[in-house]
């Protein structure tokens, strides 16, 4: 029984009875599954003639995107008050109600990136996780698609939760915790296997970071071109992995999510941890478009862009922003697309070596990419374009030395003194303010850590360079992120702030005690410092005392008093000199 | 800072290697000062605040933190930079120079002297140059042993105590001597036979070990030198063994530029005022 009305763009929403008339997943937390790297992955993996169901809350944006007419979409929704909003907004017909309201009907693509938790009704009959996908399956034609997203429960984002999402008691929470539904896969192998029965595929994966509903990085770990030599994730994987949780701060957690799923990825972990699974799966026969191996959304930013990699080579994901420039750093898009550099990430490289104590290892990386980049500078002893405002982060190892993975930022041209100190700064901040493991002492700061760095690396340490330095990295991250003037000095005064108390850009618990804890060594140190220095100095005054004791006696003694009489002649003549000098 | 630091005119090696000229420069940190088995400083020694312990090697490192040590960084010992910085060496070598197991100012060493010349001269073919530690050199009753068993006594210098007495050429001498013998012998393994290992001797560990007054066993004493070390020991030695082990245990491949040290150590820049 349904009835359907039309809404503001004439749009058909379906009615049914289990329709939630007071709910909205559309708004507020945690908000429709979305993301410029997902609309990406559809614009690519949606064929222009399909006839496609959208199940469940997506941003309206992204069901807007798809590559087809709206007249061939029509999008499931429980929430009335999303169903009227939905259709508003994008055009397309909206059944509101349970995955079983379209059945009878047949789609090419089934897109169900927010997974089958929110298909569901609170109203009427409750399909457990695998019968809403059985249910869903059987709306899909043969050779059609479905692409499923599956939250992880055991991905990073709940693992560093301060309050892990089952335990919330959010209104979202009536039906039991997806953890404890023996019928949920708890792992991409049970999900194929699931899939499997109901005569489904699985052809395609990707591990989707940092946010199940808002992934940034889309990235298939199997693809040979994601991978460096050694198996370990390539330097573009660790740099886009980076960048997937350098947007907005997200909300305070136990650990720093990035480094655990770092860490997973280059232990062949990826798929346990990743906080989302997206599978593409299909009914066959079915014939696919080359898909992307990665699909990267950069965080915000005037000139933020989202690109694939496919075959190795990325491509920039239309529409491209306007090429930007600010505090003399800018961006030429045209230099962006083509092969990337392969090899792991020169930083990962380096932070291994260090984490090592390996100084030896230290020392010949840090000399290579010094003497690479001096080779970058012109007879002036000048660095610009990319080379000047590429960390050490946005280079990859190749046998051939270091290379740059994007070249498309520039600067304008700066000291290789400023340029390295901006690099090497860069580095020793990550490496202070994670707490990571070096072989330096830990009673250096961040400035003179970089001038040890320095030297290391063969160059003479220069104080000056690193106090520009950190202007110039304010400048660099000001310009991508978009800031003003005032922003900008901001940020130049905290980067410039870092001392052994500050953590890292990740409100963590575990980074925050680490913190704690190099705070309580610094003030540890001081007051070792300050008790030894009391100890010297008391030891001095004894000494002084002793000797002011000897002089005195030696003054009161007839042989002083003596001698001192038989000189008087000899001092009453040198006075008399200098006071005829003077006049 | 402080003054175990100047022993053997340390500080002031690695000051040369940085273009300094202060012969006492001051060094933020310990300096480990001899080759030893425990943390690289004397058992339960104080130290204090957080200044960085500069070991030798990465092996004495990973000792060291097991010791409940912190803030341990791998310099390499002075020893090998003034290696670096020593001019080519002299084509002769002839016999060996002999290095008596010693004392120091706080423990005296307990043992036949008499026995151990007539032990050298079974085994040595050559001349044979006795190099005593200060202690024993000023002592009479050991140094004339040695003497009236025909070998040339001699002794590198003191090593000094609290920035006092000490001659900072010590080290200087001693790669002179080692560098004008073919072989380094002592009856145990200790700094000198890897500093003439380094400096192409050599080297052999045999005789009577003898004993050191209230010598510490926490960290196994010489009965463990011999076994953790035990390819060294004996009157012939394989040789490229003993140089990778003295290669090692003297962090010869840690050594940090003048630039690096001159920013770990906070002194001054070439050509800056020091």
């Amino acid at each position: 029984m349904s009835t359907v009305e039309r809404g503001r763009r004439a749009a058909a929403v379906t009615r049914t009875p289990v329709e939630m008339p007071h709910w909205s997943d559309l708004t507020g937390a945690p908000g429709p599954f979305r993301g410029r790297a997902a609309a990406a992955l559809l614009a690519l993996a949606v064929p222009a003639d399909a006839r496609v169901l959208v199940a469940g809350p997506h941003d309206p944006a992204l069901v807007a995107a798809l590559p087809v007419p709206p007249e061939r979409v029509t999008w499931l929704l429980r929430s009335r008050h999303d169903a009227l909003a939905a259709a508003a907004a994008t055009g397309v017909e909206v059944v509101c109600g349970g995955p079983e309201a379209p059945a009878g009907r047949a789609y090419d693509v089934i897109v169900a990136l927010d997974g089958l938790d929110r298909v569901v009704s609170a109203e009427g009959r409750q399909l457990g996780w695998a019968q809403a996908l059985e249910t869903v399956a059987g709306l899909l034609a043969p050779g059609g698609t479905l692409l499923l997203g599956l939250a992880n429960p055991l991905g990073v984002h709940e693992l560093t939760a301060l309050t892990p999402t089952p335990h919330e008691g959010a209104d979202r929470h009536w039906h039991a915790p997806a953890v404890t539904d023996p019928d949920r896969p708890g792992s991409p192998d049970r999900l194929d296997t699931v899939l499997a029965r109901d005569g489904l595929s699985v052809r395609r994966r990707w591990l989707g970071y940092p946010d199940p509903v808002a992934p940034a990085l889309l990235l298939d770990p199997q693809a040979g071109a994601v991978q460096a030599a050694d198996g370990e994730p390539s330097g573009a994987v660790s740099a886009a992995l980076a960048d997937a949780w350098a947007g907005e701060p997200g909300a305070p957690t136990l650990g720093d999510p990035h480094a655990l799923a770092a860490d997973a990825l280059a232990n062949g972990l990826g798929a346990a941890f990743a906080p989302l699974w997206l599978v593409l799966a299909v009914r066959e026969p079915a014939d696919l478009p080359e898909l992307p191996e990665l699909v990267a959304a950069e965080p915000a930013g005037p000139a933020a862009v989202t690109w694939t990699l496919r075959g190795g080579a990325r491509e920039v994901v239309p529409p491209a922003p306007a090429d930007v420039a600010a505090f003399g750093v800018g961006r030429d898009l045209s230099l962006l697309a083509g092969p990337v550099p392969a090899g792991p990430g020169f930083a990962r490289v380096l932070r291994d070596a260090c984490r090592r104590r390996d100084t030896p290892r230290v020392r010949r990386l840090l000399i290579a990419y010094a003497d690479w980049l001096r080779g970058h500078a012109d007879e002036r002893g000048l660095v610009g374009g990319a080379y000047a405002c590429t960390g050490l982060d946005g280079l990859v190892l190749t046998g051939d030395g270091p290379a740059v993975l994007d070249r498309s930022w520039f600067a304008g041209e700066r000291p290789y003194p400023v340029v390295l100190a901006r690099t090497l700064r860069r580095f020793a901040v990550d490496l202070l303010t994670r707490g990571a493991v070096h072989p330096w002492p830990d009673t250096l700061d961040a400035d003179a850590l970089t001038l040890v760095l320095t030297g290391a690396a063969g160059q003479r340490p220069d104080p000056d360079a690193v106090a520009q330095a950190v202007a110039f990295e304010a400048d660099l991250r000001a310009a991508r992120a978009g800031l003003d003037r005032t922003g900008r000095d901001e940020l130049a005064r905290r980067l410039a702030a870092v001392d052994a108390g500050t953590p890292p850009d990740v409100a963590a618990y575990q980074e925050l005690l680490l913190a704690h804890r190099r705070l309580r060594t610094e003030l540890e140190h001081a007051r070792g410092v300050t008790a030894r220095t009391d100890q010297q100095r008391r030891a001095a005054e004894d000494a002084l005392r002793g000797a002011r004791r000897t002089a005195a006696q030696l003054r009161g003694s007839a042989s002083f008093r003596l001698g001192r009489a038989l000189l008087a002649p000899a001092r009453w003549a040198r006075a008399a000199v200098r006071r005829l000098r003077r006049n | 800072m402080h003054h175990v630091n100047h022993f053997y005119g340390h500080a002031a090696i690695l000051g040369a290697w940085c273009g300094l000229t202060d012969p006492q420069p001051r060094v933020e940190g310990y300096l480990q000062h001899g080759w030893n088995i425990g943390d690289g400083w004397e058992l339960h020694a104080r130290i204090e605040g957080r200044d960085p312990l500069l070991v030798w090697s990465d092996q004495t490192r990973r000792r060291a933190w097991s010791l409940g040590r912190r803030n341990v960084f791998v310099l390499g010992a002075p020893w090998a930079y003034l290696l670096r910085m020593a001019p080519p060496e002299p084509a002769e070598r002839h016999g060996t120079i002999w290095y008596p197991f010693h004392g120091w100012e706080k423990q005296e060493v307990l043992g036949d002297h008499h026995r151990l010349a007539d032990t050298i001269r079974a085994v040595e073919t050559g001349p044979v140059t006795i190099c005593l530690h200060w202690n024993e050199y000023t002592a009479p009753r050991v140094r004339r042993v040695y003497e009236r068993a025909g070998y040339e006594v001699i002794c590198h210098g003191r090593r000094g105590w609290g920035r006092r007495d000490g001659d900072p050429d010590f080290l200087h001498r001693q790669l002179a001597a080692l560098r004008r013998h073919q072989r380094v012998a002592a009856n145990r393994l200790s700094t000198a036979v890897l500093y003439g290992i380094s400096a192409g001797c050599e080297p052999a560990v045999y005789g009577d070990p003898m004993t050191l007054a209230d010598e510490d066993q926490t960290m196994g004493g010489a009965e463990r030198v011999r076994r953790q070390w035990a390819e060294l020991h004996g009157e012939q030695v394989h040789l490229a063994t003993a140089r990778q082990v003295a290669h090692d245990e003297l962090g010869l491949d840690h050594l940090a530029s003048p630039d690096e040290l001159r920013a770990l150590l906070g002194w001054p820049g070439a050509g800056e005022a020091g």
